[in-house]
């Protein structure tokens, strides 16, 4: 019979592997030794999925894997977010990202990397795809209550629109209510901040990292 | 089997939208799945100590499963999102009928290109320009592209990226981009007749739209039949309707057709290997669909933005291994370089990917640098290095290239974190604005770093 500790550690695993089965089964045993739900995703889940971003962030593994690591994670919330919500947990509420490659792009690997690891971490992800207008972004943001809005480009000639979306969101007084976050090839931190943007990240592990923080500061969640 | 060896940009179309319909995350996951399949079936290994692979039964492995991944999976047409799907007969028919040279440019200024060989003697052809780098308009951009041109050992200009077009900051899809094509265009040629070469080749006019290219074609005044323009491919192994249109139109006009590659070293192809295979696919694409001239290889590395990493260089050596002994497929390695200009890191980068490139068969481009994001970060002496080192680098053993690239790439790789990689300075600040020459600064990093390379052996 594996202690606690072990199985904590066995799930974190089972996400860093990126195998499902065994996500699966050990959010199963888990609940069975009367783990805490909520720590079996902190402490277990999102550990893994922490090193996994660790890793990918250093090239020691790349998307394939880190895509894996999610499927294994997702299998295993299945079973652990359920049985968290049966508990009555509060803590499971999500914090809200928007989240788009910007007007004129139609490159998305990098925010498709970012939507992915937000997601690992926690984040509900409404991904609007590619190629998408500034007022979709807002639009969406608008309709379910996110916290950030986050728009990527890989190419120069979509950066402007990343400006349009400060400056409507400023024209429809709308900037103090979201959080928004800019990045992808060509966008430097220094432009970012030129713009007024609050977050930058150089890659996916930044951005999630940028994310957190800027809630906890900014929102205070 | 549809005969292919004529025009058959009707075929590809009628396929586009007949094809089976799959949406694109579902070919995005079948890709990565297939890639590390074959990648096993194969045993496909990549060794950072060796940067260029030496084993020929592997390079033909990558070449086969890179033709196997093209008939499973397609190229996938992003509007219509079906797979644009052959026969492998059709395929292979097709690549029977590549030339083994073309000739770019034109009167004195021609240059001959041919298929080269791993450890060709044939000295590589470069295609240089701010690959992938945002540059200032007007006459900055006209002086930055004759820093390149008026280098002897260059053979081709082009590729720049503008900020901004009459102090309008250039969106795509707008008036602005349009015109932004057509001054590309008309400032490269400008370049080329103030170096006097007024013939030299131009390699592409950076604007996103396809619809945009159009607008440098000029007999005159922009792009000729004796130049070419790139034709992207989305990443992995994709296409739209907008781009076929686009290479229809270019094919009928008659000038040289390059299909851009950008495949992502970390992405959906995984590590090396599947990058190296996707990559193989990819040109394949490009030379059946895109009937391309010649195929850019502008490998990137998903953090870093580079190709002069370890893993980088591994895949560039290999996948210009794999076309090289398997088919007529000329490709050309982009460099991309995570440092700037002004600094001995770019050196550095731009010698190890010449060496690598060169001894596995490939022409030679460059040099992109910090990963695009900086403005005016390019100028003309890093492509003569490259050039330089590509041509010391032919005839070259592959033991022999792995003996220098195992001292070489140690002096620079700690720099190519793109956080930490130093930036250097502007083409403005680097070079005299008059004569377009480098100031001694930066022809003294050049000098240092040449003399380093013949200490070590290299004839330069």
């Amino acid at each position: 019979m594996l202690n606690h500790e072990e199985i904590l550690k066995s799930l974190a695993d089972s996400v860093i592997s990126g195998d499902e089965e065994k996500a699966k089964d050990f959010a199963k045993k888990a609940l069975e030794a009367g783990i805490d739900p909520l720590t079996a995703i902190n402490e277990g889940l999102m550990k893994g999925m922490s090193q996994v971003g660790d890793d990918f962030s250093k090239l020691k593994i790349y998307l394939p894997e880190v895509m894996m690591a999610a499927e294994a994670m997702k299998a295993a919330l299945s079973i652990l977010e359920p049985a968290a919500l049966q508990k009555g947990s509060g803590a499971i509420k999500k914090s809200k990202v928007v989240i788009g490659t910007i007007t004129g792009d139609i490159h998305d690997i990098g925010k498709n990397i970012v939507a992915m690891l937000l997601r690992a971490n926690g984040f509900e992800v409404y991904d609007l795809g590619r190629d998408v207008p500034v007022d979709d972004l807002i639009r969406k943001a608008e309709d379910v209550g996110a916290d950030i809005i986050a728009a990527s480009t890989l190419l120069s000639t979509s950066m402007p629109y990343m400006e349009d979306l400060i400056n409507l969101l400023k024209e429809r007084r709308l900037r103090d209510k979201y959080i928004v976050m800019v990045g992808g090839g060509p966008v430097t931190r220094e432009w970012a901040a030129s713009i007024g943007a609050d977050g930058y990240g150089d890659d996916g592990e930044e951005a999630v990292k940028v994310a957190k923080e800027l809630l906890q500061r900014v929102k205070g969640k | 089997m549809i005969n292919m060896r004529s025009y058959r940009m009707d075929e590809i179309t009628r396929r586009a939208f007949d094809g089976q319909y799959m949406e694109e995350k579902e070919f995005d996951m079948k890709l990565m799945r297939r890639a590390r399949e074959l990648v096993k079936e194969y045993d496909i290994r990549f060794d950072p100590n060796e940067m260029i692979p030496t084993d020929d039964s592997m390079a033909d492995d990558v070449y086969e499963a890179g033709m196997r991944l093209f008939i499973e999976l397609g190229f996938y047409c992003q509007t219509t999102r079906r797979c644009i799907r052959f026969e492998e007969g059709e395929v292979r028919e097709v690549l029977k009928t590549l030339p083994e040279s073309i000739i770019i440019g034109e009167g004195k200024d021609a240059v001959f290109m041919p298929m080269r060989r791993i450890e060709d003697p044939t000295p590589p052809v470069i295609h240089s320009g701010p690959t992938g780098t945002l540059c200032t308009e007007g006459d900055i951009y006209v002086k930055t592209l004759r820093s390149y041109a008026q280098e002897s050992v260059i053979d081709s200009v082009g590729a720049g990226t503008l900020a901004t077009i009459d102090g309008f900051k250039i969106r795509k899809g707008t008036p602005q981009e349009f015109r932004a094509a057509r001054m590309l265009a008309r400032w490269a040629r400008q370049a080329i007749a103030d170096a006097g070469r007024p013939g030299m080749h131009i390699n592409d006019v950076a604007v996103v739209s396809p619809e945009a290219k159009i607008c440098a074609l000029d007999p005159n005044l922009g792009i000729r039949k004796t130049d070419g323009l790139l034709v992207a491919q989305m990443i992995e192994l994709k296409t739209s309707l907008q781009h076929l249109s686009l290479i229809e139109h270019l094919t009928s006009y008659g000038c040289f057709i390059g299909n851009l590659m950008t495949p992502i070293m970390g992405g959906y192809s995984g590590g090396p290997e599947g990058t190296a295979i996707v990559n193989v696919a990819e040109h394949i694409a490009g030379a059946l669909c895109y009937n391309a001239n010649y195929h850019y290889l502008s490998l990137t590395n998903v953090r870093n933005l580079n190709n002069t990493d370890r893993q980088g260089l591994w895949t560039i050596s290999m996948v210009g291994q794999a076309l090289a002994r398997n088919s007529e497929i000329m490709s050309i390695y982009d460099c991309y370089c995570a440092a700037g200009p002004g600094t001995e890191v770019l050196l550095r980068e731009a010698t190890a990917g010449g060496v690598a490139s060169s001894v596995s068969g490939l022409h030679l481009m460059g040099c992109g640098s910090c990963g695009g994001k900086l403005v005016d970060h390019a100028t003309g002496l890093e492509a003569r290095l490259l050039k330089e080192v590509g041509v010391a680098a032919a005839g070259m053993g592959r033991e022999d290239a792995n003996d220098f690239l195992r001292k070489w790439v140690p002096l620079y790789e700690e720099w190519l974190d793109i956080t930490k990689s130093p930036k250097g300075k502007t083409f403005q600040e680097l070079y005299d604005l008059g004569s377009a020459k480098p100031k001694d600064e930066w022809e003294g990093l050049y000098r240092k770093i040449i003399r380093e390379l013949i200490d070590l052996g290299i004839d330069l």
